[in-house]
């Protein structure tokens, strides 16, 4: 028994060191982005890869921008409780766009990320389930199913030493516009995969209305500013009425996406923008927020 | 519970180190032990279906103590049908109630009748038809005075509850784990040591080899409308590896972890898509079953004593019957029936007994022979498994259709090089270690260290990036 137990007293250590090396060479890098944020703000700007461009620009206005990478409405459900309770939040401008309500959005997200903001007694799940999520998972990343996929990433990014971002904002503007066509489908192939939205989403998107509407703070939706190209393909695949879905609820919308449709220049691939846009979107989101309506309309037609 | 999940991970340390630390100086207390941590481990799921599990466990302790107490024969009859009744009842109930409803409303409809009885939705408890097959191997063993009925009430319950493989085996006859709990568990280093290996192996089968097929099989069997005849043959040979690493890889971590409280449980599975003939990749599959249909139901209708039609009739009753404990559809029945008609002509002729053996034994290629008739047995398994995982009748033949249509020699979608790859080195690894009672007991005979210690780094390695660490995929034998 001696011999055994020393046995697996070695593997532990060694099971604890690559947890280690992969959480402070990978994971804690991920994690402290997630958790760097103004937490003296009353408007958060909660969107997922599409509020990344903002940066921190949107503090000058006084908004928070609280988004993160692929945050799902699961996330930002999280998100906006840890908001009511930690802040004086008072007004939540949300991005609504179709593929938030895909089901790929279901299987990528950050619920492995935003545990960070749930408290271990929430009433959404036991306390044991939580404490697995926000220690277990957090901290061995072993256990993490999304772990492989940072590590292959930042392995790749490692290797290839070149920012994405830059490399892309001087591509989207270059390609030709077959090109530009062949990209935008292959998004898109990716986020509408499957032709359902996800009954799950659209639960917690609902949660997110419940939850703001009792502690009234105000919702606004957002649609990001995408390009030409990626609009006009968009059309093909678009199933789902979000306008309807938040017409019913009586939350003002701000339809963004059209508006920088001749400037190209502004966007790091088809439907994100790049640091450019970014600032110049800040500018714009602030002043439209200001002046919101009932329902706001960018059309630039 | 499941195996592949931090639960698990938290609950066998905790459980081992009570059982071994705190519970070895007192047997009753160990079992105790287990009884405690079985019932916790499957009300994980459904704490209501532990009711079942007890009563199912009381009805067969009393059966068994009322069966050494009675010696006449129409008495003991009495009882030994009480538990069958109770057991199969509950089966019958739980996991086909609405599958004959469902079929008597359409033959009543068929002759003009009218059923307006609706169907009830059942949820069909974890694990009952393995745990209902232990309990009635023992009420049938004490009956037939081929067991000692037990007086220890802790000892049964653990017997019938044993977490390793309450809810997915091996289905345990009484007289190989029963006494088990009888005598104080004495801890070896060399069986623990080869238990740890062989839950290693049983979740990489499970977690790399089940999950990655399971994936692409369920793609092209969720939408076998939109594919060709090649990408069906693909899917069904997903489904192929898809069954066995999940299966048998259950079956793996069940033993591996058994062996960590030192106990010894049956072999479920021994290389089958190895195998030459059918009749020897049944005596390679869910061999628990299989021998539990063999001793409890072949031989008592005779077995192959009475002719050739007796062996026939005995032999398709079998593989129907185990089509049927699969579940509550017509595609387990055919696909029972089709195994029998497979096993057919080497019963016929004699030949069910011809490879007792595993192929190429001491050798690292099989003849060429032999690797044909592997090649002819696999193929004819694989077109098995489309009864098996399609949804219903017309769906396993449109597939078939389309198998054997021209479609046949279009190139295939969803040819992914990673998982052949990860398939290769699998098959190559049950390949070489073959002969040994699981692939890395071979371990046990290499000398170095260094060798060793690559080749687990190696596995773990391929779990953790390769693995689909996803919960949400139960092991398919949960639902039988």
């Amino acid at each position: 028994m001696r011999k055994f137990i020393k046995k697996i007293v070695l593997f532990f250590a060694f099971f604890i060191l690559i947890n280690a090396i992969i959480y402070f060479l990978f994971i804690n890098d991920t994690h402290n982005d997630y958790n760097d944020f103004n937490k003296n703000g009353s408007v958060y700007l909660m969107a997922d890869s599409h509020g990344e461009a903002l940066k921190k620009y949107p503090d000058d206005f006084g908004i928070v921008n609280f988004s993160y990478e692929s945050d799902s409405y699961f996330d930002i459900e999280r998100k906006l409780n840890f908001l009511i309770k930690e802040t004086n939040i008072k007004k939540i401008v949300i991005s609504i766009d179709n593929h938030c309500f895909s089901n790929y959005r279901e299987n990528i997200n950050n619920i492995d990320k935003s545990i960070y903001f749930e408290s271990v007694c929430s009433d959404n799940a036991s306390a044991y389930e939580n404490f697995k999520n926000k220690y277990i998972r957090y901290y061995f990343p072993v256990f993490n199913s999304n772990s492989p996929t940072i590590i292959k990433i930042d392995i790749f990014k490692m290797l290839s030493n070149r920012k994405q971002g830059s490399a892309n904002l001087k591509n989207w503007n270059s390609l030709t516009e077959s090109e530009k066509t062949k990209q935008s489908i292959s998004r898109l192939e990716v986020q509408f995969e499957s032709k359902k939205n996800s009954q799950k989403l659209l639960d917690h998107f609902a949660k997110i209305i419940s939850i703001a509407n009792k502690n009234k703070v105000e919702i606004i939706a957002i649609k990001f500013p995408i390009s030409k190209n990626y609009y006009k393909n968009l059309m093909k695949f678009d199933s789902l009425n979000v306008d309807h879905l938040l017409k019913d609820k009586k939350i003002k919308i701000i339809d963004f996406q059209k508006v920088y449709f001749d400037n190209d220049t502004f966007f790091s691939d088809a439907d994100h923008l790049n640091d450019i846009g970014g600032l110049e979107f800040s500018k714009l989101l602030n002043d439209s927020i200001n002046k919101s309506k009932n329902s706001i309309n960018h059309d630039k037609n | 519970m499941l195996f592949n999940s931090i639960d698990f991970a938290i609950f066998l340390p905790v459980v081992f180190i009570l059982y071994w630390f705190f519970t070895n100086h007192n047997l009753k207390l160990q079992n105790l032990l287990i009884v405690v941590a079985s019932y916790l481990f499957y009300g994980w799921w459904d704490w209501r279906f532990l009711s079942l599990i007890l009563f199912s466990t009381l009805v067969d302790y009393t059966i068994g103590v009322l069966l050494s107490k009675e010696e006449n024969v129409t008495k003991r009859k009495i009882f030994l049908w009480t538990s069958i009744i109770v057991n199969l009842g509950f089966l019958g109930f739980f996991k086909y109630y609405n599958f004959f409803l469902d079929n008597f409303k359409t033959a009543f409809t068929f002759f003009g009748g009218e059923i307006s009885s609706g169907s009830l939705h059942i949820i069909l408890p974890v694990g009952i038809s393995f745990y209902t097959f232990q309990t009635l191997s023992y009420t049938i063993d004490v009956y037939n005075k081929k067991l000692e009925p037990t007086n220890d009430f802790i000892a049964f319950t653990a017997f019938v509850s044993f977490f390793p493989q309450l809810v997915a085996g091996p289905i345990e006859r009484a007289s190989n784990l029963l006494p088990q709990f009888y005598i104080k568990r004495k801890f070896e280093y060399s069986r623990a040591v080869d238990g740890l290996r062989q839950i290693l192996w049983g979740l990489f089968k499970k977690i790399v080899i089940a999950d990655n097929c399971a994936e692409l099989a369920n793609q092209i069997f969720n939408n076998s409308g939109e594919y060709s005849g090649s990408t069906l043959v693909l899917g069904a040979l997903f489904f192929t590896f898809q069954i066995y690493g999940d299966f048998s890889g259950y079956s793996d971590i069940a033993i591996g972890t058994s062996r960590l409280f030192g106990f010894d449980l049956m072999r479920n599975f021994a290389f089958p898509y190895f195998s030459r003939d059918i009749a020897e990749f049944w005596r390679r599959w869910h061999i628990s079953l299989s021998t539990w249909f063999r001793d409890y139901l072949y031989i008592p209708l005779g077995g192959s004593q009475g002719g050739m039609w007796m062996k026939i009739r005995n032999t398709f009753i079998i593989f129907i019957v185990s089509g049927f404990w699969h579940g509550a559809n017509w595609t387990f029945v055919i696909w029972g029936l089709l195994n029998a008609i497979y096993f057919l002509p080497l019963l016929i002729t004699n030949n069910n007994r011809n490879n007792l053996h595993i192929v190429a034994e001491g050798k690292f290629l099989p003849s060429f022979k032999d690797f044909i008739k592997i090649s002819v047995t696999f193929s004819l398994t694989v077109l098995a498994w489309v009864f098996f995982r399609a949804e219903n009748v017309t769906h396993a033949f449109s597939i078939l259709a389309e198998i054997f249509s021209p479609s046949i020699v279009e190139s295939p979608k969803f040819f992914d090089l990673k998982i052949f790859a990860l398939l290769i080195f699998f098959l190559l690894i049950e390949w070489v270690g073959k002969s040994y009672h699981h692939p890395l007991h071979i371990l046990d005979s290499v000398k170095s260290r260094l060798l060793k210690h690559t080749l687990y780094l190696l596995i773990l390695f391929v779990i953790y990036f390769y693995g689909k660490n996803d919960v949400t995929l139960d092991f398919i034998y949960f639902q039988f």
